[in-house]
């Protein structure tokens, strides 16, 4: 069992009156409600924390951070430095193949699978983009093109997973129910199957009400004790040679952040005005800009069909934005087709979610990433990563991140967390340092 | 015993004679801190205020610190006040200097730890009572000793109807970074005392009867196991001077000797083992969980712990429900039924009537707090004591001072993630 899981039952206040000679018990089968809709497969389209928890059940990262934010194993023995800027992955547990991760994390890089989130790898040499001649049978070496502390724990982050059958449950097409896999290089979870569902928000409340789910995911009052970070967050991308310049701040004049989060998406809900989210950093008070000069334009928003907070906030944008002069078109695009314009550019306006690691260097290079300034990131990382004093490097990057807001073609909208709760039947899932709940460390105590 | 003996035995053999080195781990720390109050210029006479956790402890102390105190001159007073108001009493009783000291036994260390400062009322500064004079802090550590556990036992009174009160001492013997997979003990260094043997998901660490890190073996070079156990679990088998261990996440373990302060590897262990006597029993694990299956024992385990007595071997096997049977390998009685077991038990003879006892801890998963209860075969409860904090995953019999009366090492999952080995010594009645 890993440790914050431990933290998490050490410090709850549950009498368990199950007998189970102390230990957890093996078996049974785990139902888990999730509202919304279907999770994507591809880890670097799990945007959202739901997303992220399911994705990672089948196709886990290398590490975990727990929720002290250390790095613990999950398909690596270890990963050690073999100078300050050589890392070497150990993979004599795992079926996951170095050859496999090297493919995919390359994949992020590629034109055709773009994600913000190969800003991740950007400190290795060559962005990360050349890793398959690094492998050997058991290891992936990997070699920093500058100093980056914090590149072990960017590994651990959802979007970096590796699917295959390495994770804690084995795939597969109907992707329900998901078996246990004896051979999951953390060991195998405590549950021989996990029982996946969606449904509408109303539904899954009542299937946990009526015990025909264990976990609840996305819906209600989070039940677990200490609230996880809300990091999955929205931004308004927007192209300035399409829709001008003054975008930027009829937007910032037309929209109250707060009101978002209070009647537009769904809880937990932060609202967002800095580059990062208030888990990374102080969010300043903005004084609502003056409108620019009434603009008459026709611009598409696109937005994320999956997600109904964004179809509210994008029907919200749109009745503001036309009191701009700004006639705006709503369309709903699958997560994939979403990033493939996003990659290409090709939006006028754009809802974008992303899932943010808890640490504000890695994150802001995500965001850089995101905003479409890939050019930026040499200039950004390299004075934050010389920074050895993390106090230093996180002050250093809340600095910079302020000192962006201004200039990059994204508007900051909303951090998100998830919601879970959880039957009697389990132990309320504890979370990791990413605010993912440890589906794959739940086991029925009655 | 009379009152002047009790004080006399209380006091060591600092009392008894001037130049003799002291024998007793109180003795000699008396001497440490008489020697530091000398080195501060301390006026006499000096009031000492001694905080224990037991007054048997703090009034013997006192008993072997007044002495050498003398020896260096200085006269001491007792007194009875708590260190809050024993500035107040030792003006009251005459004293010109104050000594607060406070006494600890913990992780193989009796410490004595506290400060002295000159209480006579300077009376250039008023009303004030301005502090003046010297001053200092005072500190000394030495290793725990029998005596000293004796005299820090506190009293547990059995719940009514039990046997006899029993004297325990928890204490604290060291903290681990992460979880034990497994406990074992046996003198392996032949010097009388058991050490204690612990498995981790990452290695194998021998600790001394004092918690001293003796010998360690990484599992680095292990391979990793097919189907990993998803929390810390391993088996851990004394067979003469060798140790059988074999990690829930690894794909063999090894037999290993004491060889100086090296762990040396003697075999592989390709199964997991029980050792009963010089009788290895090897069972195989259920794959990726958390029990194995061992000959003669009808279904999976969590735990098998073996007792052997005059009488002969004696198994008791836990099962993952929290049920478990108590058995007799000879088959001289038939096996016993048992309930609510907590993975973390084991057959030991407290009371040294030569048949063993059972400890087990509670059965719950989280329970608030973790208990460790002995019980006869009927499993009536014998004497129960709470533990702190954590939870007990292991639980092992130990002879950690040589007077072969087993204390009971408990190793303990900490709410910080870390782990700690407990003592549960007997002091007697």
């Amino acid at each position: 069992m890993s440790q914050p899981r431990l933290l998490l039952l050490a410090g709850g206040a549950l009498a368990l009156t199950a007998l189970g000679a102390s230990r957890p018990r093996y078996g049974g089968e785990l139902r888990v409600v999730v509202a919304g809709s279907p999770a994507p497969e591809d880890p670097a389209l799990a945007d959202t924390p739901a997303d992220a928890a399911i994705s990672w059940l089948t196709a886990p990262a290398l590490c975990r951070l727990d929720a002290n934010l250390r790095p613990a194993p999950v398909l690596t023995d270890e990963v050690t430095r073999l100078g300050p800027q050589r890392l070497r992955i150990g993979l004599g547990g795992s079926r996951a193949t170095p050859a496999a991760i090297a493919e995919r994390w390359e994949r992020l890089s590629r034109t055709a699978t773009l994600s913000p989130y190969r800003a991740l790898l950007y400190p290795l040499r060559d962005e990360g983009r050349r890793l398959t001649g690094r492998v050997t049978d058991d290891a992936l070496e990997l070699s920093l093109a500058f100093p980056w502390p914090d590149l072990e724990r960017s590994l651990c982050h959802p979007a970096l997973g590796i699917p295959g059958n390495h994770g804690a449950f084995l795939s597969n097409r109907a992707r329900t129910p998901l078996l246990a896999n004896p051979a999951h290089a953390a060991g195998r979870p405590f549950v021989d199957r996990l029982l996946l569902a969606v449904a509408s928000e109303r539904d899954a409340a009542r299937r946990l009400e009526l015990n025909q789910a264990e976990v609840l995911l996305g819906a209600g009052e989070d039940s677990s004790p200490a609230p996880p970070p809300a990091l999955s967050a929205t931004y308004l991308a927007y192209r300035p040679s399409r829709v001008g310049a003054s975008l930027g701040r009829s937007v910032e004049a037309a929209i109250d952040r707060a009101d978002l989060t209070r009647y537009f998406v769904r809880g937990p809900a932060v609202p967002m005005s800095a580059l990062l989210p208030p888990a990374l950093m102080p969010q300043p008070t903005l004084a609502r800009p003056p409108p620019p000069a009434s603009e008459s334009r026709d611009v598409t928003l696109l937005y994320d069909a999956g997600l109904d907070d964004q179809r509210a906030v994008a029907e919200r944008l749109q009745v503001k934005l036309h009191d701009r002069g700004y006639r705006v078109a709503l369309k709903a695009l699958s997560r994939g087709e979403l990033r493939r314009r996003w990659a290409q550019g090709d939006f006028d306006l754009m809802l974008h979610a992303v899932l943010l690691p808890p640490l504000p260097g890695p994150a802001l290079a995500v965001v850089l990433d995101l905003a479409g300034r890939h050019d930026l990131l040499p200039t950004e990382l390299r004075p934050i990563g010389a920074l050895a004093d993390p106090a230093e490097r996180d002050a250093k990057v809340r600095q910079r991140a302020e000192a962006l807001r201004e200039t990059l073609p994204l508007i900051p909208l909303y951090a998100q967390g998830l919601a879970v709760r959880s039957s009697s039947q389990i132990l309320p899932p504890a979370s990791d340092g990413q605010g993912l709940p440890l589906l794959d460390d739940l086991f029925l105590v009655r | 015993m009379n009152k002047a003996v009790l004080l006399l035995w209380l006091g060591g053999s600092a009392a008894l004679g001037g130049e003799r080195a002291p024998t007793t781990a109180v003795a000699r720390t008396a001497r440490a801190l008489a020697a530091q109050v000398a080195g501060s210029g301390a006026e006499s006479p000096l009031a000492v205020s001694v905080s224990a956790p037991t007054p048997e402890l703090a009034r013997g102390f006192f008993a072997a610190l007044a002495p050498e105190l003398s020896r260096v001159g200085l006269s001491a007073l007792p007194l009875e006040a708590a260190p809050p108001e024993a500035e107040r009493a030792a003006v009251a009783a005459g004293g010109r200097t104050l000594m607060r000291v406070a006494l600890s036994v913990e992780r193989g260390l009796f410490s004595a730890r506290g400060d002295l400062f000159r209480v006579r009322p300077n009376f250039w500064a008023g009303v004030s009572g301005t502090r003046s004079g010297p001053g200092a802090a005072l500190a000394s550590s030495t290793e725990v000793d029998a005596h000293a556990l004796a005299l820090a036992a506190p009293l547990l009174q059995a719940p009514e109807g039990l046997l006899a009160p029993l004297r325990l001492l928890p204490s604290a013997l060291v903290l681990l970074p992460s979880p034990t997979a497994a406990l074992a003990a046996a003198d392996l260094d032949g010097d009388g005392r058991d050490e204690v043997v612990v498995l981790t998901d990452r290695e194998l660490q021998l600790f001394s009867p004092t918690g001293t890190l003796l010998a360690r073996r990484s599992l680095r070079e292990l391979p990793a196991s097919a189907t990993p156990c998803r929390e810390p679990f391993g088996v851990l088998a004394v067979s003469g001077a060798q140790v059988g261990y074999f990690s829930g996440r690894h794909g063999r373990g090894e037999w290993v000797e004491l060889q100086g302060r090296q762990l040396t590897v003697v075999g592989p262990l390709e199964r997991p083992v029980v050792a009963v006597g010089a009788t290895r029993l090897e069972g195989t694990w259920t794959p990726g969980q958390n029990t194995f299956r061992i000959a003669p024992l009808p279904a999976p385990v969590v735990h098998a712990a073996t007792f052997l007595g005059p009488t002969g071997a004696q198994v008791l096997a836990v099962l993952p429900d929290g049920t478990g049977s108590w058995l007799w390998p000879d088959s001289s009685r038939a096996p016993v039924p048992l309930s609510a077991l907590g993975a973390a038990s084991a057959l030991v003879d407290l009371d040294g009537d030569g048949q063993p006892e059972l400890a087990t801890t509670s059965a719950e998963f989280l329970p608030r707090p973790d208990v460790v209860r002995v019980t006869d075969a009927g499993q009536a409860v014998l004497w129960e004591v709470p533990l702190e904090r954590g939870r007990i995953l292991q639980l092992v019999p130990a002879d950690l001072d040589g007077d072969r009366q087993p204390e009971l090492v408990a190793g303990v999952w900490l709410p910080d993630g870390t782990a700690e080995l407990r003592v549960l010594r007997r002091a007697g009645p």
